[in-house]
């Protein structure tokens, strides 16, 4: 630790806890002063949440205590009444309340003799009062937050946070829903409020360079410890990475990567994979794309781009307009099964609530889409070759489970997305359509994930990728095209990718604003 | 850091559109419910012109009193993102108890409506129970109460019949100068105002839109739940009690009805599946519909069998038009 | 050897959703019998099976329907009047307009099979609820019902149904041992036919199925068709029993079948329950039933008694795989802030 511990700092000391057998954390030290911004980074698994619901309290350590100015906060036997005027959480899910506004949203929670009323006007002015203070235009207080995009929800829980009067703010993976620029906004806030009111700050982000540049401290997680703590200046990315990973899968992410850039050029003779002329749907306008057989595409674009419009229509499941052709052949895609017949296979980024069927076994949930095929007489299941269907996929994948016959919750979240990818990769295609295909998976499950998505391209078939990691585009893909309100705003071949030049661009977009002209009709305020 | 932060994109919120302009207003449910409430109207006067008096105004609020009140329960379940199909038996209940319990004296009749009515929010805080602190579906457990109830009000009364002081239908039966419904109703608009404006109905709203993340946010999540289902049992006891007072005796049956026409009263008035959104104003426009329509059925001669599908018409066309072309089951809850 | 386990496997994949609760009701039925024949002298167990498969018949096909539906999330309120159709249009088919009784049968199960239908096309297609669509329904087929049969009277169940459902094969009712037979063969088709499992996966997720190529607009029609279809075959047996069919006969029906349902395990949120559950969980009702009549128990008693016996079925069963797949909630809330603005 460089300076020595201030009496108003929060203390995490020996922080245990583990769930079932499993210990999630084990032996954390965690020091965060008033007045500095702490930045806590590890990959999925390491331990992240389980440290920010602890010092949310919502969750008791099994050994060890949370500590401010002599009081204990939080122990295994007892969480701190009203924790949260000191410390306040901005957690990773989002806790705005769609069907109230902005104003509601803001006040809610705030203890009164009920039932008050509560005035517009009151709502308004705190409104105004929390905004600007953080030197951000005020919105209209009665706009229902059902309508306003991801970012802008995001930024009211960050005011709250902020104007709640806490000591302690923890951020969990804010920048997920920010474009670059509000995220260089909420960097500089974060700065300030340590600065000038003494706050405590913990931004908990897996992006290191924001990392780098938010944080004054850094505390590294790995399977539940600390590997490293000390002031940000003190460690270079590259650095970064290897305590993260540990230094075999570094390597391996490395290897990837070299695998990536291999002889896998699109073979230019033939039709293109996927090719869209004019398309529109929802947020997404005029759109005119393509991806050549063996080629791998990324899109990248802040939340509410059109991104999603443009995958799930791809997928079939939204109507649109414009022309598509698979492999030269105009094809209208009406329904999810004209797309699969088409050739389109597509994996959905919400696991929970699009991918996994709970009261259905590991085996079952993998064969999903192609039960038609796995029949010994039409119409009837045959548990041979469902046996060797499942134990095909489970080794072609790595996929680390009991047994086909248990159920989905008892899987890691990288092993259910790769049951799920297994269902959508298990009716073969030409087309693979992934939006966020690695989202909440730990960085080995990337690894392997990335491996696949080589091995398709050098089948020959075309993949298309939507992700918000653009580090991650950057690896995988041969070319990126970037979304900027619902318009493809630039592109990249592979010798120019990197990860600064896409994010560039998303922040370059705004100034296509201005040619493009007005906002795109919200339809789906949440893309 | 010292750096300025540049004024970032400002959040793309629309300033506030014109609150009166046609476009705005047609979208707003409690408008377009009370426009085809009053178109009806103006079609069944078209139709039977010897109805156009305030005598058959003040008959039409009367009627639509009851469905009003059990509809007003129902809302505040669904904006809860629940639902309660135990209304129709508490109705039952009450006219059963209420023809059969109450006595002529002032004191009596209004120490039967406490318990009646104390009784309803019992009902309702069972319900309550069991889908907020056991984590129940809502639609088996107000099926399962549905029939608890049910059969309580046969056990009560075990066919139609008994008898409701005069005293009581007479006041409830008022229909000069103005109906007891019609003012019933304007009371409770006028409390609506004043509730609208809580924090507790903001939790409710809250608590329909994300029961998870209102807990995180410090509401009461589960007491709020239950008050709502209270809420619902108490009002479905103050309709049957209207009931009782307009048909003057008691029916174990006559609340069936009442459950599917309260929700589609309900849905017309504006009232979301979803949870999080919902107007008494809309409500009662809904109720003004329903009752109307019955008229209209009448005056048209057609047969009463149309009616059910006259309504369900309505209640398909209001819940397209929403926008939530899929409002999705209250079962499922599930959505693209 | 592998086929045998494959059988053994079928067995228990029947039973495997929500043992518990199933168990619980053979427990009850065996409970009930011997305080049956501890009780009332008179009682004759041989004769009271037969008794009871055939009264099990009448709600277990209605409940078997029900299962259908409610294994995609839905429900179908419409089966009480779509049961008493069934019986109606045959004996007025038959009777009055002389029909041979096989075509009205066929007919009949035709018309259940088209509001079936429209159900599920509005379900599946306007995404109306359920609930909503098909109390609605149940209302219009009453209306429709009676309009279509004013004119129709005497109305006498055809003496061949009668004649058959009053038959016993080995003592046991020919219809209950029919139903037990039926469901079944449903049970195994669930686990076991291609249709089966995209039926359990509309129901376990629907937007997953869907995405996996599931169609599940036919899925729903066909749930809700079905579903139908039974609760009038259910609507043609009863009034074989009573000889004489009246309307509203097929309002007692609905509370008992979902009571069945829910009992052998049925859950609400879709995609778990087994047809061999529902059967048992009915043979559970209308155990129950014959108890409380030899007891001469009022009809307000035995509506208390059977919301009382799902909920406590509910309450034993616990949460769906659904629920149990969301993140655990912790157990403390936090209060209410105190004066926010620094």
């Amino acid at each position: 630790m460089a300076e020595p511990v201030r009496s108003d700092a929060l203390e995490m000391r020996q922080i245990s806890k583990h769930f079932g057998g499993q210990l999630a954390v084990n032996g954390v030290d965690l020091v965060v002063q008033a007045g500095e911004v702490h930045g806590l980074i590890g990959q999925n698994g390491a331990g992240k949440s389980t440290v920010v619901n602890i010092l949310a309290g919502r969750l008791k350590p099994n050994e060890g205590e949370v500590r401010h100015a002599d009081r204990v906060l939080v122990s295994p036997t007892h969480v701190e009444k009203h924790l949260e005027t000191l410390v306040t959480v901005v957690h990773q899910e989002g806790s705005v309340l769609p069907a109230l506004t902005i104003g509601e949203n803001l006040v809610l929670g705030e203890d009164r003799p009920a039932p008050s009323t509560v005035s517009r006007k009151a709502m308004r002015s705190r409104v105004a009062g929390a905004y600007e203070a953080l030197g951000l235009p005020v919105p209209d207080a009665s706009a229902l937050c059902s309508k306003l995009p991801p970012a802008d929800r995001k930024i009211l829980e960050i005011v709250r946070a902020f104007s709640s009067g806490a000591r302690f703010v923890l951020l969990d993976e804010p920048s997920a829903s920010l474009d670059p620029r509000m995220t260089d906004w909420l960097i500089a806030a974060m700065h300030e409020a340590a600065r000038v009111r003494s706050l405590g700050i913990i931004f908990v982000s897996h992006r290191l360079r924001e990392v780098q540049r938010g944080t004054d401290v850094v505390t590294i997680l790995r399977d539940g410890k600390v590997v490293w703590d000390g002031p940000c200046d003190g460690i270079t990315p590259a650095e970064m990475v290897g305590h993260i990973a540990g230094k075999e899968i570094a390597a391996r992410v490395g290897e990837a990567s070299q695998q990536q850039k291999g002889p896998h050029g699109p073979a230019s003779e033939s039709p293109p994979a996927l090719k869209l002329t004019g398309f529109t749907c929802g947020t997404a306008r005029d759109i005119s794309l393509k991806v050549d057989k063996g080629e791998i595409v990324g899109v990248a674009g802040v939340e509410g781009q059109g991104q999603r419009d443009l995958f799930y229509a791809l997928a079939g499941t939204r109507r649109y307009q414009g022309v598509v052709e698979l492999e030269g052949k105009q094809v209208r895609l009406r329904s999810r099964r004209a797309a699969m017949q088409a050739g389109i296979m597509f994996l959905p980024d919400d696991r929970a609530r699009q991918g996994v069927i709970a009261p259905m076994t590991i085996g079952d949930n993998m064969m999903v889409a192609s039960i038609g095929t796995l029949r010994a007489v039409p119409g009837w299941r045959s548990r041979a070759r469902e046996r060797e269907f499942v134990e095909k996929e489970r080794q072609r994948f790595s996929i680390k489970m009991a047994g086909p016959r248990s159920f989905m919750r008892e899987l890691s979240g990288g092993n259910q997305q790769k049951v799920l990818l297994a269902r959508s990769l298990s009716n073969e295609g030409r087309l693979v359509v992934l939006f966020e295909p690695t989202q909440g998976v730990d960085v080995g499950v990337k690894a392997d994930i990335y491996a696949q998505l080589s091995d398709l391209a050098a089948k020959g078939l075309g993949v298309l990728l939507y992700s918000s990691d653009e580090d991650e585009l950057s690896l995988v893909s041969d070319r990126v095209l970037v979304l900027g309100k619902g318009r493809v705003v630039a592109e990249f071949t592979s010798e120019k990718i990197s990860r600064d030049v896409i994010v560039e661009a998303m922040v370059g977009y705004s100034d296509v604003e201005a040619q493009l002209g007005p906002e795109p009709v919200a339809g789906t305020a949440t893309a | 850091m010292t750096q300025v932060y540049r004024a970032p994109t400002p959040p793309t919120v629309r300033s506030v559109e014109s609150r009166y302009r046609a476009s705005y207003l047609l979208t707003q449910p409690t408008l377009r419910v009370w426009v085809l409430a009053i178109g009806l109207l103006i079609f069944y006067f078209a139709l039977s012109p010897s109805s156009m008096n305030f005598g058959s105004l003040n008959l039409l609020t009367e009627n639509a009193l009851p469905l009003a009140w059990v509809a007003a329960g129902q809302m505040a379940v669904v904006t809860a993102a629940q639902i309660d199909l135990s209304v129709g038996s508490v109705m039952s209940l009450s006219t059963a108890i209420a023809a059969t319990q109450m006595g002529s004296s002032g004191v009596d009749v209004f120490g039967t409506i406490l318990v009646i009515v104390l009784i309803g929010a019992a009902l309702g805080a069972v319900n309550g129970f069991f889908v907020a602190y056991r984590g129940m579906s809502a639609f088996i457990v107000t099926i399962a109460t549905w029939s608890i109830i049910d059969g309580l009000a046969l056990l009560v009364l075990p066919s139609a019949g008994g008898a409701v002081p005069n005293g009581f239908a007479n006041v409830i039966n008022t229909t000069s100068p103005v109906s007891f419904g019609a003012i019933a109703l304007v009371v409770s608009l006028v409390i609506w105002m004043w509730v609208r404006t809580t924090a507790g109905f903001m939790r409710l709203r809250a608590v329909g839109s994300s029961a998870e993340k209102a807990h995180w946010a410090g509401v009461a999540e589960r007491r709020t739940t239950l008050m709502a289902f209270m809420f619902s049992g108490f009002a479905a006891a103050c309709a049957g009690l209207v009931l009782a007072g307009i048909t003057q005796s008691g029916d174990p049956n006559i609340g069936t009805s009442y459950i599917l026409n309260g929700l589609a009263t309900a849905v017309i008035g504006g009232v979301s599946l979803f949870g999080g959104s919902g107007s008494f104003a809309g409500v009662v426009g809904g109720a003004m519909v329903l009752t109307v329509v019955n008229d209209v059925v009448f005056a048209l001669g057609l047969n009463s069998y149309l009616e059910p599908a006259i309504v369900g018409g309505i209640l398909a066309v209001a819940v397209l038009t929403t926008g939530l072309g899929s409002q999705g089951s209250i079962i499922q809850g599930v959505d693209q | 050897m592998n086929q045998l386990l494959d059988v053994l496997g079928t067995g228990l994949d029947l039973l495997r959703s929500r043992r518990f609760p199933a168990a619980l009701a053979i427990a009850g039925i065996v409970g009930l019998f011997l305080a049956a024949l501890f009780m009332f002298p008179s009682f004759d167990s041989y004769s009271d099976i037969s008794e009871l498969t055939l009264f099990g018949a009448f709600v277990g096909f209605v409940a078997a329907g029900e299962t259908l539906v409610i294994l995609i999330g839905g429900v179908d309120l419409s089966a009480p009047w779509v049961m008493t159709t069934g019986g109606i249009l045959v004996a007025g088919w038959a009777t009055a307009q002389h029909v041979p009784t096989v075509v009205a049968i066929i007919g009949a199960l035709a018309v259940a099979g088209c509001v079936g239908a429209v159900n599920g096309i509005i379900v599946a297609w306007l995404g109306l609820s359920p609930v909503i669509v098909t109390l609605a329904t149940n209302g219009l087929v009453e209306g429709g019902l009676l309009a279509y049969e004013r004119g129709m009277s005497p109305l006498n169940v055809p003496t061949p149904i009668t004649h058959w459902v009053y038959t016993k094969v080995w003592g046991l009712s020919s219809a209950g041992i029919f139903w037990i037979v039926a469901s079944v063969i449903l049970a195994i088709l669930l686990r076991r036919s291609t249709p089966g499992f995209r039926h359990l996966a509309t129901g376990g997720n629907r937007i997953a199925a869907v995405l996996s190529g599931v169609p599940t607009r036919l899925v729903t029609v066909g749930a809700y068709c079905g579903c139908s279809v039974l609760c009038a075959l259910a609507g043609i047996l009863y009034s074989g029993f009573v000889q004489i069919p009246y309307y509203g006969m097929g309002d007692p029906f609905l509370f008992e079948a979902v009571a069945g349902a829910v009992i052998g395990g049925l859950a609400f949120t879709g995609g778990e329950g087994s047809f061999v559950g529902t059967l048992i969980g009915v043979l559970f009702i209308v155990t129950l039933n014959q108890f409380m009549s030899a007891l001469n128990v009022s009809a307000g008693v035995v509506d208390l008694i059977y919301g009382g016996a799902i909920l406590f079925a509910l309450a034993v069963s616990g949460p769906g795989s659904a629920q149990k797949a969301l993140t655990k909630r912790p157990a403390r809330r936090p209060a209410a802030k105190e004066a926010a603005t620094p």
